[in-house]
């Protein structure tokens, strides 16, 4: 599989600020979730991707284009900016309507492709009103919907769930994992890191403007070998089943729970731990409830990168 | 769609998309009260000014020295400059700028918008003088020859300004502050100190094009101007290679620039 995006030693400053360092990444198709703190780049590197601005250094290059100005990569490219701006004068489904004629469609098309866009965000029904009198949710769906709208293979969206309640989010999200379905490749930026999580297993971490890590959540854990994984362990009997493990080879520390019915469990070896687990846990007649790995969850990856 | 096709194209749906804009906006409405001075300066003049002034030497001067020398440059410079600056500044410049456009296409249909309301507010208010100076009893008013010298002379300066002003906004951040210290500073002085220099400016060109030099209503301005005009043919064509030069310019410079926009 090619990739869609190839970054290699990318550079970009604002002044003396560094937005993105020395950044050098392969993005494959598909759902990808870029990380990172506030400052870590994410925008910068996005508004490179769509060409709104050129590297200072390195190289870069979108489904095989240079993206600067860049009209072929435009017609297969969708982008939702962060900045909530949009041409205030008109209404939700003109501005969809209108940036779709500027891509080359008809009148007639356009309306039609406007339409079913300001349906699959979910603004149908407010889509003849004007933008101004838009919640920020709404207007940063109306913004989604331009991205999408001419059914780009590529959507780039920058921070696309700030903004959303609860049940736009899901919308949102559900949108996304439509559009993967459908064969087309998104790459969202987020500092949500949960909702990330929930889309997309494949992670690029940026921090100050250079590549953290990159993979699964799982295949990023395992980049950082000094940092033990974390297993919480609930049990009818923790304090038993602590003393059990202790004895394994791959464990580093255990510790009781302040709610006295679990431990935290720090191993060097996270699969080969769940193999001697049951074992463990059987002999020590521990009464286990529930097993779980942070190491599952990108906040705790991205606590031990960033941290 | 090869450059050729998709730039008129593009351009005239930017066009489009912001002569709607330009005429309901706030600015518009402080043009529009701009354009009214000299309408307004004209009819006060023919009804208090000494008895000796005509209706068409009064005309000349309100045109002359307000319509042209500034509500001209005023008008082009505030609805020139944020051409393309106003995009960057409100942050929409992104949308046009990941279409497959030619980005020059901005610079034309937002600067042709622009023009548009520029033109028709500067003619409005070139006629309405004229109607205005008839209003008090000063004799013959201003011919339709004089009228249309003086406001087509206004509307090149038009056209000049705002492309000066539009590529200003986009090569500077200050584009206002640079536009307006160029037309007020650098034009209106060059332009009203004898010699030379006046020849460096707009607005002796703008002179040279609706100056009849032999008129003996010209003669008593010529003490203001003490410089041998150009001919009106050769004046208009110079302005209109500048205008090209400017219009090439700023395509090229809206296609090259970055617009860094914040978050």
């Amino acid at each position: 599989m090619s990739a869609i995006v190839q970054a290699e030693g990318l550079g970009r400053w604002y002044g003396e600020v560094v937005g993105l360092g020395d950044l050098t990444v392969s993005i494959e198709p598909g759902i990808t979730g870029l990380v990172g703190p506030n400052g870590a780049g994410k925008s910068t590197f996005m508004k490179v991707m769509v060409g709104e601005l050129r590297p200072h250094r390195g190289q870069i290059r979108v489904l095989g284009y240079r993206p600067f100005g860049s009209r072929p990569l435009y017609r297969r490219l969708g982008f939702c900016p962060q900045q909530d701006a949009l041409y205030e004068h008109q209404t939700g489904m003109e501005f969809v309507r209108d940036l779709l004629r500027l891509g080359g469609e008809s009148k007639r098309k356009a309306t039609l492709m406007a339409g079913e866009a300001m349906e699959r965000v979910g603004l149908t029904d407010a889509m003849n009103r004007k933008v101004s009198d838009y919640s920020k949710g709404m207007r940063q769906r109306t913004r989604l919907a331009q991205s999408i709208a001419h059914s780009p293979e590529l959507v780039i969206a920058d921070e696309p769930l700030t903004g959303l309640d609860p049940i736009a989010r899901r919308q949102v999200l559900e949108l996304f994992q439509e559009l993967s379905r459908e064969g087309k490749s998104v790459i969202l930026s987020s500092h949500v890191l949960h909702e990330v999580e929930s889309l997309t297993e494949t992670i690029v971490l940026i921090h100050r403007g250079r590549l953290l890590a990159q993979g699964t959540v799982r295949d990023v854990r395992q980049l950082i070998s000094r940092h033990p994984s974390r297993v919480r362990v609930t049990a009818r009997e923790p304090r038993k089943l602590a003393a059990k493990l202790f004895d394994q080879p791959h464990v580093r520390a255990v510790s009781l729970g302040a709610d006295g019915e679990s431990i935290q469990i720090e191993t060097d070896n996270v699969a080969e731990f769940h193999v001697t687990f049951a074992a463990a846990a059987a002999s020590a007649r521990a009464g286990v409830r529930s097993l779980s790995s942070d190491d599952a969850s990108l906040e705790a990856v991205f606590d031990y990168l960033v941290g | 769609m090869s450059t050729l096709l998709a730039l008129p194209r593009a351009t005239f749906l930017i066009y489009r998309l912001h002569i709607g804009m330009i005429l309901g906006s706030r600015r518009s409405l402080a043009a529009i009260g701009l354009a009214v001075v000299p309408p307004l300066l004209a009819f006060l003049a023919s009804n208090f000014a000494p008895d000796n002034r005509g209706a068409t030497m009064i005309y000349l001067i309100v045109g002359t020295f307000v319509l042209i020398q500034f509500v001209v440059p005023m008008l082009s410079v505030a609805m020139g400059v944020g051409v393309v600056a106003d995009e960057a500044e409100s942050r929409t410049i992104t949308f046009p700028f990941t279409r497959p456009i030619p980005r020059a296409s901005l610079f034309l249909g937002r600067w042709l918008a622009a023009v548009t309301a520029i033109l028709t507010l500067i003619a409005a208010s070139g006629v309405l003088s004229a109607l205005a100076v008839r209003v008090g009893d000063r004799g013959a008013p201003p011919s339709n020859e004089v009228i249309e010298k003086l406001v087509f002379a206004a509307m090149v300066g038009g056209v000049v300004y705002s492309l000066g002003s539009a590529v200003i906004g986009v090569l500077a951040k200050r584009g206002l502050i640079f536009a307006l210290g160029y037309v007020f500073a650098v034009e209106a002085l060059l332009a009203n100190v004898p010699g030379s220099s006046q020849k460096l400016t707009v607005q002796y060109h703008l002179r040279s094009m609706f100056v009849d030099q032999e008129g003996k209503l010209w003669k008593s301005l010529e003490e203001v101007f003490p410089i041998s005009l150009l001919d009106p043919d050769v004046a208009f064509t110079k302005m209109m290679i500048a205008s090209a030069v400017l219009l090439v310019f700023g395509c090229i410079a809206v296609t090259r620039k970055q617009f860094v926009l914040a978050s």
